[in-house]
């Protein structure tokens, strides 16, 4: 089969898994069922891409395109499969899988209302992923992208209450009005000033308007307003959205807030760096060098937010939008061209996979402690280490994989984006990245420190019987089994990330391979 | 027999199964893998050690296992410390205090391995890992801080090291680690310091070697350790910086007088100190010091001399902590002058503590009188390679000597006589237990082998000491009567200078200070209520302000169109009411189009100006 009809077919997964969700709704260990074979299918789908991908003459022809519907003369709704983009569907469609199970024990142990609702626009959110990931220029990306706005908005509102109503008109507000006010524009001037070309293709597509003599300060123009078009990568100050929506159950902060939208963000960054401006153009506007100031001082001022958070999930908000940083980084090293600009791609998509892992990671603990123990803020977690051991145990492996330390996939990404910002010249970027190391690993093991090694604060008299729904003397200790299997499989997957990075290397030379190509 | 994997991969093996096993088993396990690996490290020291390479990303290969010049030896001893420190911390220490001791010194025995920059940096970054849990399962008062504190020093000298490698790789250096320091391009071009990178990868490496300021975190952490953390503790981590400083800045100038710096400070702030573990804690530094400033002179002298002082200072550091946890255990008492009168009740310990300060005296028949004499010959030897900086190094000399007879002082008087001989009514304590006391003798038979035998501890030095074609005399009567002299005269000096010693219940301020008290104390008081300000100031601008307006245009609105028949209050409380649903996309959507806008604004103005 043709790699982009199996990109369709990766988009039409999830939607048919959704309409199965819809349709079993009465039978819930039937829904629950029918979750998990489309996750599992749609990962398999995915994961029999890579071959195909890897191939030493991958770039040789031109990629295979498949063309859905011309919504307009000239602007189809178009799909191919590119290392950037197989990155993403890959950390999404897998990550899925073991959200799902997450989700069946959340949902289940904390008595949500709704869940077949719940179930219905995590396939559609996911769906919409697809698109993103595998779209073959700048409308369909558009579109997926503000899908995907969309979509999950239900989930962010999920509780129904009016802090998630507002949350919900928050998150919508900020996302929607920076990618319809700049994104947008910003499209409609690239199809202008290129004659309508909008589709992504290996170096950029102002090669000609360059060389007829175009302005170097439009291009410039209509990269920033692309950057922070994209609000979804969250760089400052478009970043209230997301700990906005951290009032959302914690699935969905784990697979949307932490892999799928926020990376949906990045990635589009990314993309057009590559794909639409080209590293090679952005070097030679020599005016782009504000993106890596801007994405250093996001990185360091998201850091010293989150180390002030005492609520557990926004704390892990803020580390989040240090973490895009990261990848914005990447992008803005890249926009400056020369030899670092493919190590910096190649730092970016990795530490899309990097943070993708470590971050559900964390948020899985998040959750874990509230549905055992109904904590949600850091100061409540002293001494529940030791009740908790297996949560701790990954959450303590997804830290390190967000500070770099080895053995954790997190190494790898920081190595190449410290390469980078040395080849490109950038000291800036090695500073931010080095005051972020310090202030994650404040912020992230005060967490640990006080799991494990504080004493636990006194049971107060009315502790027994008091929010324990069965009304019994035993207290669960650790989460229900979905879950601790869950945390288990994405903590070890940071280290087997680490231990055995050849595939993920290997899609991610590929995608620096390409970004050289003339 | 060829080695064929680094043997710290058995000790790693075990952290990662430690944790599952229960009570003998468990302690049975913990043995037996640190034998094996002992085993193991003796088979590759004894025969081949062989190399091993393996494939990791596209264009990089990790080289797990070399045969650098002062591998042997570190691996040794390396593989020979946890042994004896697990034989110590069987049966006491937490179940994770041991699976992270073993993470951390089989980290460290992989790293004397390692054959490129990348593989040496994972190594160096897990032992931090490893000696992070040593520090947090101390169970002591402040183990938890200490221990955060100690983590956060370690990641971010880490993080420097890493950029200083990313620079050097950026800078066209080679990722690969030459097995000899003397004739490597690496170490030529870093010792100039004439790069970034030079000096991020050198501030990295200090701040392990436990540098002052920045090394501070020894005295900080090490005595917030468990007993038998401690003796794993004083083993690896400054050690293994030593090895790498070897192997990457031998004949860095500075490190002479970095060395000299530490040596200084360690001696003084030892002497101040009244906590038991706390003084051999700055016991450390001094005698790194004396071996950080070796690696700064370079010659092959001067590396043997640092690497077998790396050995005799494992042997009698590990025995006098384990001394000194034997008596934290039996007595609960960390300080020098609570715990008089003991050698009554512990006179095995005692014995045992005697020995250790001997043995760093420099005693004949312990490996500190082998080791002694190659630093301070090596060090007044200088001149064969810095013939024009003759002048600055004999400063330097002279001031070892000086400082070793200042070491002297402290290991022969102040830690045993306090503790032991003392007049004060004995506390009620009995000797350890008889693995523990294994451990102990066990330690002073390796000292002994070596000082009895220096010939097998030249055998495994990176440059074996030769003079005049054959081994390194240090069975002369001229260098036995100088240790002996130096002895005597350190003793009289101990006598003398008690008194003066006697200090009680000090607190010593370190570099640590900063970190500990200021940096907290500048966070609270200036940077945290700033940052509220901004905070409140960006909210009332973004929200508060916006939704002030709307609502009062909103109010009178519909006080004129649609409620006339309220009062205003009502009114008021309705509208609001309806007002504060909205307010979240007014707020959102207005206020980040302003901030992108004037972005925007700014952009363009800066560039069309």
């Amino acid at each position: 089969m043709n790699p982009a009809d199996l990109a369709l077919l990766a988009m039409c997964i999830p939607l048919l898994g959704g309409v199965g969700i819809l349709l079993c709704s009465r039978w819930p260990n039937l829904r629950e069922a029918v979750t998990l074979v489309t996750a599992l299918t749609l990962a398999g789908v995915v994961l029999s891409l890579i071959p195909g991908v890897l191939d030493a003459g991958f770039w040789a022809g031109d990629m295979p395109t498949r063309t859905l519907m011309d919504v307009m003369p000239g602007i189809p709704l178009a799909f191919h499969v590119e290392p950037l983009g197989l990155v993403y569907a890959l950390i999404a469609s897998i990550l899925w899988v073991l959200n799902s199970l997450y989700a069946i024990g959340y949902m289940r142990g904390n008595h949500e209302k709704h869940q077949t609702r719940f179930f219905f626009w995590i396939a559609v959110a996911i769906a919409c992923a697809m698109g993103a990931a595998f779209s073959a220029n700048l409308f369909t990306l558009f579109v997926c992208y503000e899908a995907l706005s969309l979509s999950t908005v239900p989930l962010v509102t999920h509780k129904g209450t009016p802090d998630a109503m507002r949350a919900g008109r928050t998150y919508l507000g900020i996302l929607v009005a920076t990618s319809v006010g700049l994104l947008l524009f910003a499209i409609i001037g690239i199809a202008v000033v290129t004659g309508g070309n909008i589709n992504f293709q290996p170096g950029g597509v102002f090669q000609e308007y360059l060389a007829g003599g175009g302005s170097v300060a439009l291009i410039g123009l209509l990269f920033g307003m692309s950057v922070y078009g994209i609000g979804k990568a969250g760089l400052m100050p478009v970043h209230r959205w997301l700990p906005a929506a951290m009032v959302a159950p914690t699935p969905v902060s784990a697979l949307l807030h932490a892999v799928a939208v926020v990376k949906c963000g990045v990635f589009a960054v990314l993309k057009l760096t590559v794909y639409t401006f080209g590293p090679e153009t952005l070097g030679s506007l020599g005016n782009t060098t504000w993106l890596v100031w801007a994405a250093s001082f996001t990185i360091v001022c998201a850091s010293a937010i989150a180390v002030c958070q005492n609520n557990f999930k926004r704390r892990l908000a803020y580390s989040t939008i240090s973490q895009l940083s990261y990848i914005v980084l990447a992008a803005g090293l890249a926009a400056q061209g020369g030899a670092g600009a493919s190590l910096a791609i190649a730092a970016g998509a990795l530490h899309i996979i990097a943070h993708a892992f470590g971050k559900i990671t964390l948020f899985f603990a998040a959750g874990n402690v509230y549905t055992a123990h109904h904590l949600t803020e850091v100061s409540q977690l002293d001494g529940i280490g030791r009740r908790m051991p297996i949560t701790f145990g990954a959450f303590a492996v997804g830290a390190l994989a967000m500070i770099g330390i080895p053995p954790t996939v997190g190494f790898l990404s920081k190595w190449s984006l410290l390469r980078a910002a040395w080849e490109s010249g950038q000291h800036i970027a090695v500073v931010a990245l080095l005051v972020s190391t310090l202030l994650g690993s404040i912020y992230l093991l005060e967490i640990v420190h006080r799991a494990f090694f504080r004493a636990p604060p006194a049971p107060s008299p009315d502790d027994h019987g008091h929010g324990d729904h069965h009304g019994d003397e035993h207290h669960a200790d650790e989460a229900p089994w979905p879950m601790r299997i869950a945390i288990s499989c994405t903590a070890l997957a940071t280290v087997l990330l680490f231990l055995f990075p050849q595939v993920a290397l290997g899609i991610v030379q590929q995608l620096a391979n390409g970004v050289m190509k003339p | 027999m060829t080695l064929g994997f680094p043997p710290g991969l058995i000790l790693i093996a075990a952290a990662i199964v430690l944790p599952l096993l229960r009570g003998r088993a468990h302690d049975v396990a913990a043995v037996l893998a640190a034998g094996a690996a002992l085993v193991a490290t003796l088979v590759g020291v004894c025969g081949d050690i062989g190399t091993l390479t393996v494939p990791f990303a596209p264009g990089i290969a990790l080289t797990l296992l070399q045969e650098n010049v002062p591998t042997r030896v570190f691996a040794t001893i390396f593989a020979v410390a946890a042994l004896l420190g697990t034989l110590f911390a069987i049966g006491h220490g937490r179940r994770a205090e041991l699976a992270g001791a073993h993470l951390y010194a089989g980290a460290a025995l992989c790293a004397v391995f390692a054959g490129d920059l990348l593989t040496l940096f994972c190594w160096w970054e897990i032992m931090a890992i490893g000696s992070t849990l040593v520090v947090w399962t101390g169970g002591q008062r402040n183990s938890g801080p200490a221990g955060w504190r100690y983590a956060g020093l370690h990641f971010v000298g880490g993080a420097l090291l890493l950029a200083g490698i990313a620079a050097w790789v950026s800078g066209g250096g080679s990722l690969l680690l030459p097995a000899d320091p003397l004739a490597s391009k690496l170490v030529e071009q870093l010792s100039s310091l004439d790069s970034v990178a030079a000096w991020l990868m050198l501030i990295g490496l200090l701040i392990n070697a436990g540098v002052p300021p920045l090394g501070a975190w020894i005295a900080d952490a090490y005595p917030e350790a468990s007993p038998s953390g401690a003796v794993f503790l004083s083993a690896f981590t400054t050690k293994t910086a030593v090895f790498v400083l070897i192997m990457c800045f031998a004949g860095t100038e500075i490190l002479v007088w970095v060395g000299l710096i530490m040596a200084i400070q360690g001696l003084a702030y030892a002497l101040l100190e009244s906590d038991i573990r706390r003084i051999l804690a700055y016991g450390i530094v001094a005698q790194v010091g004396m071996m950080v400033c070796a690696v700064g002179v370079g010659s092959p002298l001067a590396l043997a001399g640092a690497s077998a002082h790396a050995v005799a200072h494992i042997l009698y550091k590990g025995l006098l902590f384990m001394s000194a946890g034997a008596v934290l255990q039996a007595s609960g008492v960390r300080s020098v002058h609570e715990t008089a009168g003991l050698h009554r009740r512990m006179p095995f310990t005692t014995v045992m503590a005697i020995i250790a300060a001997l043995a760093m005296v420099g005693l004949p028949l312990t490996a500190g009188f082998a080791s002694k004499p190659l630093i301070t010959s090596a060090v007044a030897a200088t001149d064969d390679r810095f013939g024009s900086a003759f002048g600055q190094y004999f400063s330097a000399d002279f001031a070892v000597v000086v400082l070793i007879s200042g070491i002297l002082i402290l290991a022969a008087g102040k830690f045993p006589w306090f503790t032991w001989f003392a007049r004060h009514a004995p506390a009620t304590a009995n000797d350890p237990p008889w693995t523990q006391r294994i451990a102990m003798l066990l330690m002073v038979a390796t000292t002994m082998v070596f000082g009895c035998w220096p010939e097998l501890l030249f055998g495994l030095l990176p440059y074996p000491p030769l003079v005049d074609g054959g081994s390194y005399p240090v069975w002369t009567v001229g260098h036995v009567g100088k240790q002996l002299g130096m002895i005597a005269a350190a003793l009289v000096a101990v006598l003398i200078l008690l008194p003066l010693l006697r200090r009680a219940g000090t607190v010593t301020l370190d570099g640590d200070v900063v970190y500990r008290r200021f940096l907290p104390s500048v966070w609270h008081g200036v940077i945290l209520p700033l940052l509220q300000i901004i905070g409140r100031g960006h909210a009332w601008l973004t929200v508060r302000f916006p939704a002030l307006i709307t609502d009062w245009v909103q109010i009178w609105r519909r006080r004129y169109h649609g409620h006339r028949d309220m009062s205003f209050g009502e009114t008021h409380a309705r509208v609001r009411f309806e007002i504060d649903i909205d307010r979240g996309r007014q707020w959102a959507v207005g206020g980040v189009l302003v901030v992108i806008t004037g972005v925007l604004g700014l952009y363009l103005i800066l560039l069309l100006t």
